[in-house]
């Protein structure tokens, strides 16, 4: 009970935050933006105004890769091109550093400011993304908000764990993730110990199956796996796997550095033991 | 008969050889006792690892020089493979049928099902190609 009254003050929050922000918006510069990727397309679904959304990436709506698929779905989504982007004439463009550097050459080169933004791995990054994003569209006070809940509530999910269970973060061909990653770094903050750091794997890397076994996890963590067969995905359903508790869990909200991070935790924390008699 | 024995022989130490290398760390001893009686990680690695990927090893060695055997023999040629009568690009295309339909998810041993009806149909087309009176140089030409 006690989750679900929390949960509504949350939403309560933003739905104030939404309103009483547009209001004042009039008086700020808001720029319009077009965002080409989707964790930059997040940021802007929370911290912009509708009218400063002008269009989106085109993978928003995918639910296997945005949190916010189902808000995405209102706005107009382009296809990364320079020549689209230059046509809809934002007066910002945001894109990851990794976006296509022939595009965002292009667009810079036509006098179209590019914010590039780094993928954010870790609480901090993700903090400062969120005051950078709500600096650009003239919307501090918000982001300052939104920041000030997102510490909170992460405070509250971290709280009270005293016991740290080792788990495997195990993807599609044996893909494993360390403490450099977000997903490390969720894994992390949700009271687990991941054991790709006891195979000295930080960042990612393969992880073979044998030692996934030898070294027994008390949990396995797998990923959403797309619909219809993949030889890739098969070795999810290896029988040695078996003996292990198996959770399919990683899913859009995964994916990007977002206060959606806070929603990975506390899905995690369903199995954790520290955590279980709050639920 | 030489030839023979000393070919299982070392099919034999290769067979043991694949069942001690692996990424977890264990002696020799070690992990052919946990094949036996290990009910640890160990245990599961063996069993559910190693062997089968080693037994799999034998099988597929063993198809493959048997069909290679019954082709260059019937061919007379030394050289040859599946892929110069079209059965392993037929096969292929069944798989990618099969993968591409849904079929292999869908129905149980999908995959091998359509890629091997697809090589028997390539054999049959072959063979109607060849004409009743086909000699093993008309089959190739066909």
């Amino acid at each position: 009970m006690r989750v679900y009254v929390r949960r509504f003050s949350f939403v309560a929050i933003y739905l104030a935050l939404y309103f009483f922000g547009t209001s004042i918006s009039a008086t700020a510069p808001s720029p319009k933006v077009v965002s080409l990727n989707v964790c930059t397309d997040q940021f802007l679904m929370l911290l912009a105004d509708d009218s400063q959304i002008i269009s989106l990436s085109e993978i928003s709506t995918d639910i296997l890769s945005s949190a916010m698929a189902a808000e995405a779905s209102k706005y107009h989504q382009n296809n990364s091109g320079a020549e689209e982007i230059y046509l809809l004439q934002p007066d910002m463009v945001f894109a990851g550093i990794y976006t296509a550097k022939a595009t965002v050459n292009m667009l810079e080169s036509l006098n179209i400011r590019v914010e590039k933004f780094e993928p954010a791995s870790t609480v901090d990054q993700i903090i400062l993304n969120m005051q950078r994003t709500g600096e650009l569209l003239g919307h501090t006070d918000r982001a300052k908000l939104l920041i000030t809940n997102f510490e909170s509530r992460l405070a509250e999910l971290t709280s009270g764990i005293k016991n740290k269970p080792r788990a495997a973060l195990y993807y599609a061909n044996g893909y494993t993730t360390g403490e450099n990653t977000l997903a490390g770094q969720i894994l992390d903050l949700a009271g687990f110990s991941n054991i790709a750091s006891e195979v000295d794997i930080h960042w990612g890397g393969t992880l073979p199956l044998e030692l996934l076994i030898m070294s027994k996890p008390d949990v396995v963590i797998t990923g959403t796996t797309y619909p219809g067969s993949s030889r890739s995905e098969e070795i999810l359903k290896h029988p040695a796997l078996k003996p292990l508790q198996l959770v399919s869990s990683t899913d859009a909200n995964w994916v990007c550095g977002t206060p959606h991070i806070l929603k990975a935790i506390e899905d995690l924390q369903t199995i954790h033991p520290d955590k279980m008699s709050i639920k | 008969m030489k030839l023979k024995v000393t070919l299982t022989i070392l099919l034999t130490a290769l067979f043991i050889f694949s069942l001690s290398t692996g990424h977890a760390v264990a002696n020799f001893s070690q992990s052919m006792t946990a094949l036996y009686l290990g009910d640890g990680p160990l245990g599961t690695v063996m069993r559910e690892i190693r062997l089968p990927r080693a037994m799999l090893a034998i099988l597929v060695g063993a198809s493959l020089g048997v069909s290679g055997a019954a082709l260059q023999g019937y061919l007379r040629n030394p050289l040859a493979e599946p892929g110069l009568i079209g059965v392993s690009g037929s096969a292929a295309l069944g798989a990618v049928i099969a993968l591409h339909t849904g079929f292999a998810t869908y129905v149980w041993m999908g995959l091998p099902i359509a890629s091997f009806s697809f090589a028997t149909i390539a054999v049959l087309v072959l063979l109607l190609l060849a004409g009743p009176r086909g000699s093993s140089l008309t089959l190739i030409l066909a």
